[in-house]
C-alpha cells in the first residue's frame, strides 16, 4: 500500500520539529503543527532521532485519488470522510525517509513531494 | 507597583503579565525578569519571549510544570533591581532620508506642518527603546516617537516595501528588516542588513536596546550598502548611562 501525494505546495509539506529559541527576535518556530502526533510517529517508527515527516493538509484528496482503502471500499471511505471531517490534516511518518534537495537557506527549497510515498512494502 | 500575574498559556507556556501600560519602566521589569531567567537557567524552560508588558515562558511539561515554575518566578521577582544606575546599549543605524526612499516624506510634511529638514532632525534627534521584537525576524517595536511626527498608516498598504525601509505608523516608528507588504509611511531607508542569517550575529539588536537613527547622504548610503555586502561594515554600538528617573524618551 502506498499513498500518492496528488497535491503538493502549501498544503503538503515536509516538516520538522521547528526551531526554538528565536521567537524573541520575531522568528516563528514553524515545524509540525501537531507536535504530539509528530512525537507519536517517532515512537511508532522506534526512531529516536525522527526529525521529519510529511504534513498533509489534503489527506482526503490523497486517499480519494489512490483509494487507499481499496476500490471496493473507496466510496464508503469517501462518505465517512466527508461526513465526519470538515478538514483533516495528518502527520505521516515515512519509514524510508523523505528526500529533500540541499539548500543553503537562501533559496526557496524545491521540495518534491509529488512522488510516491511508499510505506516500504 | 502591583505584583504581576502569572497565567497559563496552553500546556507548554505561561505568561507573566505586568501592568497594562506601554511604559519604559514596565518594559524594564519584563526585561529584567527575562535576564534573570536566562542567567539561572531553569530546568525545563525552553524559551522566553519578552513583549511590551508580558514575558511568555515556554517549557517542557515533561520536565517542569506551571506550579513549580510559578514558585521559581515569584522568587526571582522578589529580588529587587537597582534600576537607577543601569546603562543602555545604543545601536546606531544609518538612515538616508532621500526622497527616493522617503515616498511619504512630503505627505508627512503636510500632515505635521514641519519641513522635511525638521522631520529628519526630529526623527533622528532621540533614541528609541526597543520594547519588543516580532512580526518579522528583526522587526523592532520602537517607542518614543515625537508626537509631532505621529501620522496614521496608509489607507491602502503597499504590496511591497524594500528591506531597510524606515517608516512611521501612528505613534510608532520602525524599520523593515526584509521586503514585505506594509502600510507604514516611508521616510527613509537604512543600508544595513538588519537581519542576516549568514552573519555571526544575525540580529543587530534586541529587546531593551535603544536605536539611534543617524542621517547619512545618498553617497554614504551606497558606500555603507557596498561595505555591508562585503561584510566589512561594522555596526556602531555604544554603552551609555541612563540618567536617574529617565529611562527613555517618553
Amino acid at each position: 500500500m502506498g499513498i500518492r501525494v496528488t497535491s503538493r505546495g502549501m498544503q503538503t509539506t515536509v516538516q520538522d520539529k521547528g526551531r526554538t529559541g528565536f521567537q524573541r527576535y520575531g522568528f516563528s518556530v514553524s515545524g509540525a503543527m501537531d507536535q504530539i502526533a509528530f512525537k507519536l510517529e517517532a515512537l511508532i517508527e522506534e526512531h529516536p532521532n525522527h526529525r521529519r515527516s510529511a504534513h498533509l493538509m489534503r489527506l482526503i484528496e490523497a486517499i480519494r485519488e489512490e483509494g487507499v482503502y481499496g476500490e471496493e471500499s473507496h466510496g464508503v471511505a469517501d462518505e465517512i470522510l466527508e461526513e465526519e471531517f470538515e478538514t483533516l490534516y495528518a502527520e505521516m511518518a515515512v519509514e524510508l525517509g523523505l528526500e529533500e534537495p540541499e539548500t543553503d537557506g537562501e533559496e526557496e527549497p524545491e521540495t518534491d513531494t509529488n512522488e510516491d510515498v511508499d510505506d516500504g512494502e | 507597583m502591583s505584583e504581576p500575574s502569572i497565567v497559563p498559556a496552553g500546556d507548554c507556556a505561561l505568561r507573566v503579565v505586568f501592568e497594562d501600560k506601554i511604559d519604559p519602566s514596565i518594559n524594564q521589569l519584563v526585561n529584567s525578569l527575562d535576564k534573570k531567567m536566562t542567567e539561572v537557567s531553569i530546568p525545563g524552560v525552553t524559551e522566553t519571549i519578552p513583549a511590551f508588558r508580558v514575558l511568555t515562558v515556554l517549557y517542557d511539561p515533561e520536565i517542569t510544570d506551571l506550579i513549580t515554575l510559578t514558585k521559581t518566578i515569584r522568587q526571582l521577582l522578589s529580588h529587587h533591581d537597582n534600576l537607577e544606575s543601569r546603562e543602555k546599549r545604543v545601536v546606531h543605524i544609518p538612515v538616508c532620508y532621500d526622497k527616493a526612499f522617503g515616498a511619504d516624506l512630503e505627505d508627512l510634511s503636510r500632515h505635521s506642518g514641519l519641513s522635511i529638514e525638521d522631520i529628519i532632525a526630529v526623527h533622528s534627534g532621540r533614541d528609541y527603546l526597543i520594547y519588543m521584537m516580532g512580526f518579522l525576524p528583526g522587526f523592532a517595536y520602537l517607542g518614543g516617537l515625537d508626537p509631532s511626527l505621529h501620522m496614521p498608516r496608509l489607507d491602502t498598504p503597499r504590496t511591497s516595501i524594500e528591506a531597510g525601509a524606515v517608516g512611521i505608523a501612528g505613534s510608532q516608528t520602525g524599520m523593515y528588516p526584509m521586503a514585505s507588504p506594509g502600510g507604514w509611511r516611508l521616510i527613509g531607508s537604512t543600508p544595513m542588513k538588519l537581519f542576516d542569517p549568514k552573519r555571526d550575529t544575525p540580529f543587530l539588536y534586541e529587546t531593551g536596546d535603544y536605536i539611534r537613527f543617524e542621517p547619512v547622504s545618498r553617497e554614504d548610503y551606497d558606500q555603507i550598502k557596498a561595505d555591508c555586502r562585503e561584510g566589512i561594515y561594522k555596526c556602531q554600538v555604544t554603552m551609555e548611562v541612563v540618567e536617574r528617573g529617565h529611562s527613555g524618551n517618553q
